[in-house]
């Protein structure tokens, strides 16, 4: 069986995707409101017109288009110049680029669902262009954190960590650096090195979209937030731009959420909605989930949001939905744990894709060997498409230090028996997965290792088999989980009596 | 925008000899963003060898109808005044590429707007490199454009050394010496109107960036002014010199080009933040724009310029020309920059001639 344990906690971690990502810069937009500045006609560019008219050559033509271009305007001189640019019979790169517009770099694509494999061989791509570059420009701090990214994706965790540090050392107060560090060391299990770093910052209590690292790596390693004040008098400066503010206030929000203060929780989080990022929106859809009750929230409030989308798309079993959003995080923050685990936990349970979802859960455990959520959807994936021994082997690398992990692989050890034709062996691991997740209070957990086994039992035409598939009963409130109640009449349909509630009662 | 030359008090001049022997020719149209350009009048001179040489005027009857006739003049008295002294400076230093004054006066003239005449005569040029540069991006042309990179290099090295920061680095401030368009002998930094001498105070040290803002460096469109003195001025002036570099080079201005390639919404104008946010977006773009600089050399010619380029516009004002930098080397020397154009102008010449 299977099941989505970042569903019980969610923090708000920053995101760290590649530094040329459109939502990127996001994070690096001014952190109070300002006016837009409008660079204006000056004497300067009066007299590079003036010249320019005086003598309508290629030097003056090119001097106007470049003041003009510093400038952002365009006059009908300079579109004079650019003709005469034009006109010319081999324009350099530079002045073509010019003449041809206020031109946009186009945006990073990242984001857009890809193939896996493409994933990878981008990343390998990656490294090996950020290295050539870095090789001959080394001062890029950006270029370091990309290449940091290419390598976490793939799974060199070392040397991740050295481009991270490199990234650190360049540019040791920029906020996109900072962030993208913090996801790295989150990601790397080391976030007292993350705090280490946000607390080197000099600016860390007066940008609030380092103390939102800051509190949510806090809250991550479970040390107590030490900047509660600092976030709320920042949370209450109303020269603060709304989506400067809107992870931070999800973050005092989720912190509010765990402490039971609900009140508080669902002002701030409807705070952090106002002009909210997709973490923000995602954090929101994940609170709503938890019982935060009256914040309005839309998955589709902001652009790209793609793990806000998958949530959503989950919450109301939109399957088809979930698997294009998830694909879509996933080619986002392609190292992303969760994204990996939701992907395969969507593939198994929305459309019994095993395939797609034993290639997601395989993906996802480059940048996270031996995470045991992983291993174990891998490994029921492959049980379901008869790989039993490669599944086998995939359970004994499993060490999860969490009980309810370890009971979960000891139900997935249930299915692989079964398929392996134990039927005994089977029983008893189901059995023993069901007592365990009971003795800890886990009956919804509990409920769905019951379907699961009869699942087995069902398709392995056991007396048993029937006898489990009578006492699945969707009114019993103990499968009321939408997931259990889909596996549920799946098991239903596997019998060949259809799930109607009148056969139930 | 039109420059008409309409008739001015001090056309009274023409056909006047002015000190030095040199006598007033013909009335030139003045920029008006060129220094002074709003309180200024310009002339050709000649003298009995039959050369020519500009001579600016200060424009008292357009100093008198400023809104604030007292303080205007005082201002214009004052900026005169430390342009004067600038290049009194660089002749006693004997610099050799910057455009010295010829002479300089001021006299009580009854004729004249104010009673007053004052004027410099700068030594004579063809004009400004835009009139001089080919009219092709072609290899057979390099050789000019590194002597002329080569020049302002050690005329700004001169500057420097006289602990002046020149701030107005562009095509129009680098003239050409010579015989005619085709027979330059040199490059020559020309006006001081704006520079900042350490040794003696004026108003533009008040200011952020005096210069045009087309080629100013990038600290500055995004409102960050370099605490130290060093870095705000020799830094400018550096940037600036490889601006200057690009534009001669591939007939675009760094700046302009570095533009291009920031995402729109954190194009100066527009962001505002901190400096340190956004410096290494600055990063990225200036390295994509050398690129395209670049682009215009030939291979052998690219690889020597390209890190030069990296060098002079670093986004951080405390690391340009970081390349520069040994045990007893200032950051702020320019002797690697003015070496390289040196390699890089003998290396095309020589290309040019081993080429059947």
């Amino acid at each position: 069986m299977t099941l989505v344990p970042a569903d019980r906690d969610r923090y708000i971690v920053p995101r760290w995707r590649r530094s040329s990502n459109a939502a990127s810069y996001q994070e690096l937009a001014a952190t109070r409101q300002v006016d837009e500045l409008v660079e204006g006609v000056d004497a300067n560019f009066l007299a590079r017109e003036a010249e320019f008219e005086r003598a309508p050559g290629l030097w003056t033509a090119a001097d106007l288009i470049s003041a003009a271009a510093a400038r952002g305007i365009e006059t009908e001189l300079v579109r004079a110049a650019a003709s005469v640019v034009r006109s010319h019979h081999a324009p350099t790169a530079a002045l073509s680029l010019l003449i041809a517009g206020p031109d946009v770099p186009t945006p990073d694509l990242t984001g857009s669902p890809a193939r896996l494999g493409q994933l990878g061989d981008e990343a390998r791509e990656r490294v090996r262009i950020a290295r050539a570059e870095l090789s001959e420009r080394p001062r890029n701090a950006f270029r370091w954190l990309d290449l940091a990214l290419a390598h976490v994706t793939l799974g060199n965790v070392g040397s991740g960590r050295r481009a991270i540090e490199t990234s650190l050392a360049l540019a040791p107060q920029n906020r996109l650096v900072l962030r993208s560090a913090a996801r790295f060391f989150v990601h790397v299990d080391d976030p007292e090195q993350a705090l280490f770093w946000l607390e080197r910052s000099q600016r860390l209590t007066g940008d609030p979209w380092l103390l939102a690292a800051h509190i949510s790596v806090s809250q991550v390693a479970e040390i107590p937030m030490r900047n509660v004040r600092d976030a709320r008098l920042l949370l209450g400066d109303a020269s603060i731009a709304s989506i400067s503010a809107s992870e931070l206030s999800a973050a005092v929000a989720t912190q509010e959420l765990g402490a039971g203060k609900d009140k508080s929780a669902r002002a701030l989080m409807t705070k952090a909605l106002l002009d909210p990022t997709e973490n923000s929106v995602a954090q929101a859809i994940w609170a709503r989930d938890k019982g935060l009750s009256g914040v309005d929230v839309r998955a589709n409030a902001v652009p790209r949001a793609f793990e806000a989308d998958t949530l959503a798309a989950m919450q109301t079993s939109d399957w088809d939905s979930a698997q294009v959003a998830v694909e879509g995080w996933l080619a986002d923050e392609p190292f992303s744990l969760r994204a990996s685990v939701h992907g395969s936990y969507i593939a198994i349970t929305g459309h019994e894709d095993y395939q797609r979802a034993y290639e997601l859960a395989d993906f996802g455990l480059r940048s996270n060997p031996g995470d045991p959520m992983l291993l174990n959807n891998a490994a029921f994936a492959l049980a379901n498409l008869g790989r039993i021994e490669e599944a086998n082997d995939l359970l004994t690398i499993a060490e999860p230090e969490e009980p309810t992990l370890q009971t979960l692989i000891q139900a997935t050890r249930g299915l692989v028996a079964f398929r392996d034709g134990e039927v005994l062996a089977g029983r008893e691991r189901y059995r023993d997965a069901i007592g365990s997740f009971i003795k800890r209070g886990e009956t919804d957990l509990a409920a769905l290792c019951q379907v699961m086994w009869t699942r087995e039992e069902v398709r392995a035409s056991t007396d048993l088999g029937k006898s489990l598939a009578s006492q699945l009963s969707l009114s019993d409130p103990r499968f009321r989980h939408r997931d259990t109640s889909l596996w549920i009449s799946r098991v239903k349909t596997a019998l060949g009596a259809g799930p109607t509630r009148s056969s139930d009662a | 925008m039109t420059t008409a030359v309409g008739a001015s008090p001090y056309d009274a001049l023409i056909g006047r000899t002015l000190a030095g022997g040199w006598t007033v020719s013909n009335r030139v149209p003045l920029a008006p963003g060129s220094t002074g350009g709003h309180f200024s009048v310009g002339y050709n001179v000649t003298n009995p060898a039959g050369e020519t040489a500009f001579c600016k005027v200060l424009d008292f009857q357009s100093v008198l109808s400023a809104a604030d006739p007292l303080g205007a003049i005082q201002q214009a008295s004052t900026d005169f005044q430390h342009e004067v002294l600038s290049l009194e400076s660089c002749r006693g230093l004997r610099m050799n590429r910057v455009i010295l004054a010829l002479e300089s006066e001021t006299t009580a003239d009854f004729a004249m707007p104010a009673s007053l005449l004052s004027y410099i005569i700068f030594e004579p040029a063809i004009g400004d490199i835009r009139a001089v540069l080919p009219l092709t991006f072609s290899s057979g042309d390099l050789p000019l454009r590194f002597a002329l990179l080569h020049d302002a290099a050690i005329g700004l090295g001169e500057l420097h050394g006289a602990r002046i920061a020149h701030q107005d680095i562009k095509p129009s401030n680098l003239l050409a010496i010579g015989a005619s368009p085709s027979d330059v002998r040199m490059g020559k930094i020309a006006d001081l109107g704006r520079a900042i001498v350490e040794t003696r105070p004026h108003r533009f040290d008040a200011l952020e960036f005096p210069g045009d803002r087309t080629y100013a460096p990038p600290e500055y469109m995004y409102r960050s002014v370099p605490t130290n003195d060093d870095d705000r001025r020799k830094g400018a002036d550096l940037y600036q010199l490889g601006s200057l570099t690009a534009f001669v080079v591939s007939g675009a201005a760094m700046p302009a080009l570095v533009k291009s390639q920031i995402p729109v919404h954190l194009r100066w104008g527009v962001w505002r933040g901190d400096y340190v946010d956004i410096e290494p977006v600055l990063r990225d773009a200036t390295e994509r724009a050398v690129e395209i600089v670049v682009n215009s050399l030939p291979n052998w010619c690219a690889a020597e310029i390209r890190p030069m380029l990296l060098n002079l516009c670093d986004p951080d004002p405390k690391r340009r020309n970081a390349g520069a930098t040994g045990v007893f080397v200032s950051r702020f020397s320019l002797a690697k920059v003015v070496s390289l154009f040196d390699r890089m102008q003998k290396l095309a010449t020589y290309k040019i001639r081993a080429t059947p």
